[in-house]
């Protein structure tokens, strides 16, 4: 594999990752618009950790994720009483803050940034790829699953048949800052550098992009959309100064003719029914 | 110097409180959030600028950015409103943002990257009041907006297109029953809150500084917080809202330093998102 | 509807299929042919999409002046520009794809202190030296030895100069520095370089560490201007881009304010005599070159430059060259010097040790014959000439020593 596309397929990887964190938190109904804030708090924590501290990069990443994780549970908290747009809204602004807060947090460089973190590795990346989409397929699987599918479709069905409506949309914000949390930590020892600009309200955007172009009944859709949308800049890189006018439009499209998604969950049970088939085939 | 910087404040806010409106005319009609709302008021800046350049003379120029500013929110509700809202209520919002994306690029092509300013000169009436400088401009500013925001206010609440406008807002099933073309009603809110912005665009660049493609991402920011700190869907929150802003901005600016702004105001919006989205003057949301 | 997602499905499927191929066609492309090949990241798309344009053509420019002499030993050399769309992610594939795909001896670029910090390390991880040309944040070089340079000056090179003229010019005693908070150039000009630099004068500085502050692209200075009056300085020293204070000093004349303001190399950038009229007469700035020097080499690089802008990225915003594209010019004029004296082969199979051989000769070169370049320091940074500017008559004028 080229250097180029070793480059892609790692930035493809974390943004796999971003996906699923924000296809965590919608899988109980609610939108988080704010992921690049959690994603920051866990590329600091993780860099401040290897830089200063010596420590190894994964014990550093993982520490990252679970520090995003708690910042998940403290906004998760005020955010259930909110619904729809107000819960974009809210998250949105805590992605700002995040952002704010470390263009001014001087033991982390402020507005000069944090240099130094290094390590990230391909396999380092798809070993959290691969077992969060292992995680996302189990849980698809099991009771949990479907009490969180629950949970998005009727929460008041959900509660009234003795789930913890509360409980789990906390569960699912957890999830989504530590998956989120373990991207950044990932994204900062790949890019040498970071500062509060490398966080800003794009990169939620997009994560969110990802998972509604991919298909957001699935968490195969979230893997497909960021795959997609992580290559396709770079296709386009012939049309020189009009690419990213071109990409904006694509999405624009996109949107309109096909706003259910790329993977639909049809599409899932197909495919896994097919797989079976071929397996039972096999072991007969 | 107290009093100087609550002036500052003021003409700042007026800007912001035009944005504000705009967003809050959509979102109380629709319960969408218009992400593309701050780039439309970047394109009615650059519209003026195109015209002044041109050689028309400048208060046409400013009639005519208006008008594109208000058609250009109209493809926008087309392309990103009207084929996604049944969908989800998260797909238009993300058709905004990417359509965002689109027009600042396409911006940065046609009018390039680097800052673009209006002819324009440095000789402006100071008069002094009391304690206070006012400049010519500053007076034309708040004037505009005040006038605009009054004229608004009375169109809603008094003229039978404004109630058609508040029923399809408050009760938009039952409003189509009692006869209003709500489509009209979704292209003319649309037009309006588009033209306001680009009344704000221009006056901005007008008077106080250069123009990129990229200014719309914070004015739209920026206008949204106001909106949210007046109360989502009502017409004069938004206009305190943005009075409000442009205060506190300036008296953080004046009395602390820049760096804090931001986390005041991002702090503040999370603060009443939260623990009172109703805003200051907006009544309890009812279930999305 | 099912009719038309499957041609959605099928355009992504196209697109995807075109990815990888597209790469592997330029990848088999590059390796055969007898050329030269130099590598160009610089933003062709985003907010630095003009100065990045200029940048490119600048290059391309000594290019077109060194193949039409005949190339370099006999071979001509080809430009490969890949876009970092103003970021640093952009920025990384860029070089990543110059440096693995095209296979390129060196790199002109980056622009911007922040995709260098990115690009740096990695250059020094594929072992290719990079050329930034536009890059003064303080430290940056020195922290990625040693495949990186920079073929510009630091700010507080060029501060020492405008300061010492600034204090003889309008007798300067006391001085408030204003500056902007966001961007990290401005940032370390207004609260690292321009108060030691001051006090150094035997200026006092009478912010103290407490500057004015504002934030990038701040539609409007009322506040702060206000704040500045108060004071009462002598002079203004701002840490700031050029749209930013040509905003700046025309908020203070509104304000009745008549002290002098300077600062450093970016705010000649922006247009600011142009458009700033009556108000920003007098300002004082410095930078390593500007259009109004009239040094045959200068002369060279105007016609190459103009003469390509033609046909390149042709549009007003990039027919003018500006200090930028002459850091380009003379970045592909130092490659080729390297390639020239240091026996660099151009053959496939010695490509990493023709790379190590520009780096080594970058190290020590501080003799350069440039445009406006002299070489670079120990720490990576550029040797150049400072020339101190006023505003007069609508341009930036050199201060005549």
């Amino acid at each position: 594999m080229s250097v180029y596309m070793q480059g892609v397929v790692a930035l493809m990887g974390v943004n796999i990752l971003m996906a699923l964190s924000v296809y965590a938190i919608l899988s109980t109904d609610q939108v988080s618009l704010g992921n690049a804030g959690f994603m920051a708090i866990g590329a600091y924590t993780s860099a401040y950790l290897t830089v200063k501290t010596g420590l190894a990069i994964f014990p550093a990443i993982v520490i990252g994720a679970l520090v995003a994780g708690v910042m998940g549970l403290l906004v998760g908290i005020p955010v259930l009483r909110l619904s729809g747009l107000y819960i974009v809204m809210a998250t949105f602004a805590f992605g700002e803050v995040v952002r704010t807060f470390f263009l001014n947090f001087e033991p982390t460089g402020g507005a000069y940034g944090f240099r130094g973190p290094i390590g990230t590795t391909l396999p380092l990346i798809y070993g959290w790829v691969l077992a969060c989409i292992l995680f996302f397929g189990l849980l698809s699987h099991s009771r949990l699953g479907r009490s969180l599918a629950a949970v998005r479709d009727d929460p008041e069905v959900a509660s009234s048949i003795g789930l913890n409506v509360k409980l789990l949309k906390l569960g699912a914000f957890w999830l989504g800052a530590f998956i989120a949390g373990a991207a950044g930590g990932l994204y900062a020892h790949y890019m040498f550098y970071i500062e509060s600009n490398s966080f800003h309200i794009l990169v939620s955007t997009m994560a969110i992009l990802y998972v509604i172009l991919g298909g957001m009944y699935t968490f195969w859709g979230a893997v497909v959309g960021a795959i997609i949308f992580s290559i396709l800049p770079e296709t386009l890189r012939f049309m020189q100064d009009w690419r990213l006018s071109l990409y904006g439009a694509v999405l624009v499209l996109m949107l309109i003719f096909r706003p259910s998604g790329i993977i639909t969950p049809l599409m899932v049970r197909r495919v896994e029914g097919l797989l079976a088939g071929i397996f039972r085939k096999a072991g007969a | 110097m107290f009093l100087q910087q609550l002036v500052n404040g003021l003409t700042l806010g007026s800007t912001y409180s035009l944005i504000a409106i705009g967003f809050t005319l959509v979102l109380g009609l629709l319960q969408m959030l218009n992400i593309a709302h701050g780039d439309v008021f970047m394109f009615g800046a650059f519209l003026g600028l195109t015209f002044a350049t041109l050689g028309v003379p400048l208060p046409l120029a400013f009639f005519l950015a208006m008008l594109g500013a208000g058609l250009m929110a109209i493809l926008i509700e087309r392309l990103c409103f009207r084929p996604l809202r049944k969908v989800h209520f998260l797909m238009p919002l993300l058709s905004t943002i990417a359509f965002g994306i689109l027009l600042q690029n396409v911006a940065t092509q046609i009018w390039g990257s680097e800052p673009s300013r209006y002819p324009q000169t440095t000789e402006l009436a100071q008069y002094q009041l009391g304690p206070v400088l006012v400049s010519s401009i500053d007076i034309i500013i708040i004037a505009i907006s005040l006038g605009l925001m009054v004229a608004i206010d009375l169109f809603v609440m008094k003229t039978s297109f404004g109630r058609a406008m508040r029923a399809t807002s408050e009760k938009p099933q039952t409003a189509s029953l009692q006869g209003v073309d709500t489509n009209r009603v979704i292209i003319f809110t649309f037009f309006s809150s588009g033209a306001l912005a680009g009344v704000a665009g221009v006056l901005t660049a007008l008077v106080y500084s250069q123009i990129t493609p990229f200014i719309g991402i914070r004015q739209g920011l920026i206008g949204m917080v106001a909106m949210v700190i007046g109360g989502i869907g009502n017409l004069r929150g938004a206009m305190i809202g943005g009075l409000l802003i442009g205060i506190i901005e300036i008296m953080n600016d004046a009395y602390f330093t820049a760096s804090y702004r931001d986390i005041i105001l991002f702090g503040l919006f999370f603060i009443f998102i939260v623990f009172r989205p109703q805003g200051l003057f907006g009544t309890k949301q009812r279930e999305a | 509807m099912k009719k038309k997602s499957r041609i959605i499905m099928l355009a992504i499927l196209v697109l995807f299929v075109s990815a990888v191929t597209f790469h592997t066609a330029s990848t088999a492309q590059a390796l055969e042919g007898k050329e030269i090949k130099i590598g160009v990241a610089v933003p062709i798309t985003g907010h630095g999409a003009n100065v990045g344009k200029r940048e490119a053509i600048g290059a391309q420019a000594a290019v077109d002046v060194i193949n039409a002499g005949g190339g370099v030993g006999g071979v001509q050399l080809k430009l490969y520009i890949e876009d970092t769309a103003s970021n640093p992610q952009e920025g990384v594939n860029a070089v990543r794809k110059l440096a693995g795909d095209h296979k390129v001896i060196a790199i002109v670029g980056p622009h911007y202190s922040g995709v260098g910090e990115t690009t740096f390390p990695l250059g020094n991880q594929l072992k290719i030296v990079q050329v930034a040309v536009a890059s003064s944040k303080p430290g940056l070089a020195a922290a990625n030895r040693p495949y990186a340079f920079r073929n510009t000056l630091t700010e507080d090179k060029i501060a020492g100069a405008v300061v010492a003229e600034f204090k003889k010019r309008y007798g300067i005693k006391k001085v408030a520095i204003m500056t902007d908070i966001k961007d990290a150039v401005s940032r370390a000009v207004g609260t690292k370089v321009l108060p030691p630099t001051f006090k150094a004068q035997g200026i006092e500085v009478m912010t103290g560490d407490k500057p004015v502050t504002f934030q990038t692209n701040d539609t409007q200075f009322k506040a702060q201007i206000t704040k500045l009056k108060m004071m009462n300085p002598d002079g203004v020293g701002l840490g700031a881009l050029g749209p930013d204070a040509l905003n700046i000093i025309t908020e203070a004349r509104r304000q009745g304010m008549k002290q002098p303001f300077m600062s450093t190399a970016p705010i000649m950038e922006g247009e600011v005599p142009e458009l700033g009229g009556k108000a920003v007469l007098g300002t004082f700035s410095g930078t390593i070159w500007d259009l109004s020097l009239a040094s045959a080499d200068s002369k060279k690089f105007i016609d190459a430059y103009k003469k390509r802008a033609q046909t390149m990225y042709a549009s007003k915003f990039t027919a003018t060259p500006d200090y930028y594209p002459v850091n380009a010019y003379d970045a592909v004029f130092m490659i080729v010097e390297a390639i020239q004296k240091t026996g660099v082969t151009n053959t496939s199979s010695a490509l990493g040790s023709d790379r190590e051989k520009i780096m080594k000769y970058f190290t020590t070169l501080n003799n350069f014959k440039g445009v406006a370049s002299r070489g670079f320091n120990e720490v990576g940074d550029g040797i150049k000439d400072v020339h101190v500017f006023e505003i007069k008559g609508g341009h930036w004028v050199p201060i005549s020593k």
